[in-house]
């Protein structure tokens, strides 16, 4: 065995933690050779030398700070709280849960209630047509370019581009203004080549034939006269109620 | 494991760990902390903040203590707090100040024999200071703090071998920095 290897695994040696060959090739070697010995020596003194030193003296402030700190922190003073920690968190848990469920409840059924709301697509590029519908939603006139900007806030524009559109004759479109400005009260037109029409229910976009939109058309109508009929009677019964 | 009593024990005896009774776990080990942050550190203050520090941890983490906890445990968050440190300060060398009140007298009481002793203890600290952190923490670990491969292992959270290659690292690269003094 070589001094350099020798010296290379002192430590090893040291620590017991040669395989037996190497131990006792170490050992023959360390019996004839001054150096390595001395070396040995050195190394063993290493540990003793480190484990010599002095245990420095804790400060005695370190107890009274910590429990400083920890009542700064009120963790100590609230260990009781504990037990209700857990039940606080699963309240709150529970509570979130409850909201965010009943927010998309809401939307969900607000989806399926929604009021039809109607948008004509022109093809020229001006917004003619801006009105309200019986509960307020908007009714606009648009170009076709302008239909996904104006549909920002709705969940999702189905459109069918093979879908054969059907193009409005100009009386059509005359009589279809004329049945907006019935229905929502329309004062404002400026168009003379509508194209098509949009119904939007709720999320769901559709192009609609123009059956289905005069279908459309004539539900909202009747709505509208049924809620008179219902407004009437009351202001009615209202009337009979001051009466009496 | 350390041959010493387990925190578990310390910690879970009681129901209910009050103040009283951590006080009286932190007088029981403040001492072995101090050491190995400050054996780690080279620093007063910073060795008293990693104590105060592993304490404040141990109390909030006294309900997630498992009952085979050993003291690896308590010496690894303390370890843990002493390695970001010196990650954060990039490893400045901190040499502890040659001052001989810092120490506790080992019963020396010639003056002269404590003076070369201090001397001793003062260029053995400087040599353990310019150690890299990992060949550091294992030569504390193992030849102040006698703790065991394994533990040393649990503590660092590196293979036993790792812990040997690196306590003999350390010692070699010890013995060549004290080799022209010793």
């Amino acid at each position: 065995m070589r001094c350099e290897l020798v010296m290379e695994l002192l430590e090893e040696y040291i620590e017991g933690e040669l395989d037996e060959s190497r131990q006792a090739m170490m050992e023959i070697h360390l019996a004839d050779c001054e150096s390595c010995r001395q070396e040995l020596a050195l190394s063993q003194n290493i540990p003793h030398l480190v484990n010599s030193l002095p245990t420095p003296s804790v400060p005695e402030s370190i107890i009274p700070n910590t429990l400083m700190r920890l009542r700064k922190s009120t963790s100590i003073h609230w260990q009781w709280m504990r037990p209700l920690r857990w039940r606080f968190v699963v309240a709150v848990s529970l509570l979130t849960a409850a909201f965010l469920f009943g927010i998309s409840y809401q939307r969900l059924s607000n989806r399926e209630q929604y009021e039809p709301v109607f948008i004509i697509s022109a093809n020229n590029n001006l917004p003619v047509i801006k009105s309200k519908s019986p509960l307020n939603k908007p009714v606009k006139l648009l170009s076709k370019n302008q239909q996904r900007s104006d549909l920002r806030n709705q969940r999702k524009f189905v459109s069918h581009p093979k879908k054969k559109k059907q193009i409005m004759t100009e009386k059509e479109i005359a009589s279809t203004v004329e049945e907006l400005k019935l229905a929502f009260g329309i004062v404002e037109t400026a168009t003379e080549s509508i194209h098509f029409v949009t119904l939007t229910e709720g999320a769901r976009v559709m192009n609609v034939t123009k059956s289905k939109y005069l279908d459309t058309m004539q539900a909202v109508s009747r709505y509208q006269s049924e809620f008179l009929v219902e407004l009437q009677r009351d202001l009615n019964i209202f009337g009979e109620v001051n009466e009496q | 494991m350390i041959g010493e009593q387990k925190i578990a024990d310390i910690l879970i005896s009681n129901a209910m760990f009050d103040e009283q009774q951590f006080i009286i776990f932190m007088q029981s080990n403040q001492e072995r902390l101090y050491r190995i942050a400050y054996n780690l550190l080279g620093n007063v203050e910073e060795a008293q903040d990693a104590v105060q520090e592993t304490f404040i941890r141990v109390w909030q983490n006294r309900y997630k203590i498992k009952a085979d906890s050993s003291q690896a445990w308590i010496i690894k968050i303390a370890v843990n707090f002493c390695l970001d440190l010196l990650r954060k300060r990039k490893f400045i060398e901190n040499i502890p100040k040659d001052e001989c009140n810092e120490f506790t007298e080992n019963g020396i009481s010639d003056p002269l024999e404590s003076c070369i002793n201090q001397e001793t203890q003062i260029i053995v600290q400087k040599a353990i200071s310019k150690l890299t952190p990992p060949y550091r923490i294992t030569v504390i670990l193992r030849d102040i703090e006698g703790l065991s491969y394994e533990d040393i292992a649990v503590v660092l959270g590196v293979p036993v071998s790792k812990v040997k290659s690196d306590l003999f690292r350390g010692r070699r690269k010890l013995k060549e920095i004290l080799r022209p003094v010793l």
